[in-house]
């Protein structure tokens, strides 16, 4: 095992573990067993490299490490879409305030209160 | 008491039932605005001024004015601000709307003209359309991308128009009510023509004028925002 396997399964090994304990305490929470998931899949990756060149043969791409890229390309474009859908959705959501706050404070310009005039009338 | 006094005081009460509003959207339009406002004075007609959280006197030169005015705290954009007063008109029992930019582009003439389709029940909504009426001082770029933004929407909308974003429109009760504004920015104009043909609206357009000042020109859009509109369009038809 080399040096960089040492030190990455290390770190995700305490990451899944984190995830185990948290999915013990909340087994309901679905992004738990996501981010486990993917800890445990680049896990094994890193430790059995030659499983990614053995899935790209499967799947009839030349090399492990382009099936790796292709996958982080197509998962970085699902991400960036993701987050842009919550930005978008978090600023309807202002708009939304902005707009219930603008109707509640509407002013009518330059007009002359009803209730003074009459008073100037009728006096 | 005139018709403009009367639809002041009571805007639901009109012996004719035509409760008429016109709603400007305004952000940083301090030195065009009043002039805006003065000209329109000559209308019998409601008018609201949605400040979309401008950084200058925008809402105190409104206030000079017998008109309603509404502030976003923030700035959200042309489309939330139209939203914003075509919601305050609807609340306030409006028959008909029309939409008109505050920086004098267009001619208060106009708003008759736009109005005439929509309150004789021809149509739900009236666009207007410089290319079938008449444009002063148009840049040669902004003719170059108005006809491909017509191209654009003839493609991706199906609706076949002349002129895709015209501030100038009117709309219906029925039309406002049922074309819920969504894109908060320059967007909305191909959304608004989006839910024409969603909900199945009776439509049509009116020549108008269209007036292009150098002031409004530094401030307006880039002829370059145009991709990234219609890229907010179609991202946004993505995203409920």
């Amino acid at each position: 095992m080399t040096l960089f396997q040492i030190l990455t399964l290390g770190g995700l090994g305490l990451l899944l573990l984190r995830e185990v304990m948290g999915l013990w305490r909340q087994p309901e929470l679905g992004i738990r067993w996501v981010r486990a998931f993917v800890w445990l899949c680049a896990g094994v990756a890193i430790a059995w490299p030659d499983l990614t060149q053995h899935l790209a043969h499967a799947v009839g791409i030349t090399r492990g490490a382009d099936l790796v890229f292709y996958f982080f390309v197509l998962a970085f474009l699902a991400t960036t879409f993701y987050f842009y859908s919550r930005m978008v959705r978090l600023q309807r959501q202002v708009t939304q305030l902005v707009r219930h706050l603008a109707l509640h404070e509407a002013q009518r310009g330059n007009s002359t209160p009803v209730a003074a005039e009459q008073d100037t009338i009728v006096s | 008491m005139t018709p403009k006094e009367e639809s002041s005081v009571c805007p639901v009460c009109q012996p004719d039932g035509n409760n008429i509003w016109i709603v400007i959207a305004a952000y940083n339009e301090s030195p065009r605005l009043g002039r805006t406002l003065r000209a329109l004075r000559s209308l019998p007609h409601n008018v609201v001024v949605v400040d979309d959280g401008s950084q200058d006197d925008t809402r105190a030169v409104a206030l000079e004015h017998d008109v309603w005015v509404l502030r976003h705290p923030v700035n959200c954009g042309q489309g939330a601000a139209l939203q914003t007063g075509i919601e305050f008109a609807l609340q306030k029992g409006a028959n008909f709307i029309v939409t008109f930019d505050a920086d004098g582009q267009h001619r208060v003439e106009d708003v008759e003209r736009i109005l005439e389709p929509v309150r004789s029940g021809q149509v739900d909504v009236a666009l207007g359309s410089r290319f079938l009426g008449r444009t002063e001082d148009m840049p040669w770029t902004r003719w170059v991308v108005l006809k491909l933004a017509v191209l654009f929407t003839r493609l991706v909308s199906r609706i076949c128009v002349t002129d895709a974003h015209n501030g100038l429109r009117a709309l219906s009760r029925h039309a406002a009510q049922r074309i819920r504004i969504v894109q908060d920015r320059m967007a909305h104009a191909s959304e608004i023509l989006d839910r024409i043909q969603e909900q199945k609206l009776r439509f049509c357009e009116v020549p108008v004028t269209i007036r292009y000042f150098p002031e409004s020109l530094r401030k307006g859009q880039s002829s370059w925002n145009a991709l990234r509109i219609a890229g907010q369009l179609l991202l946004g038809r993505l995203i409920r």
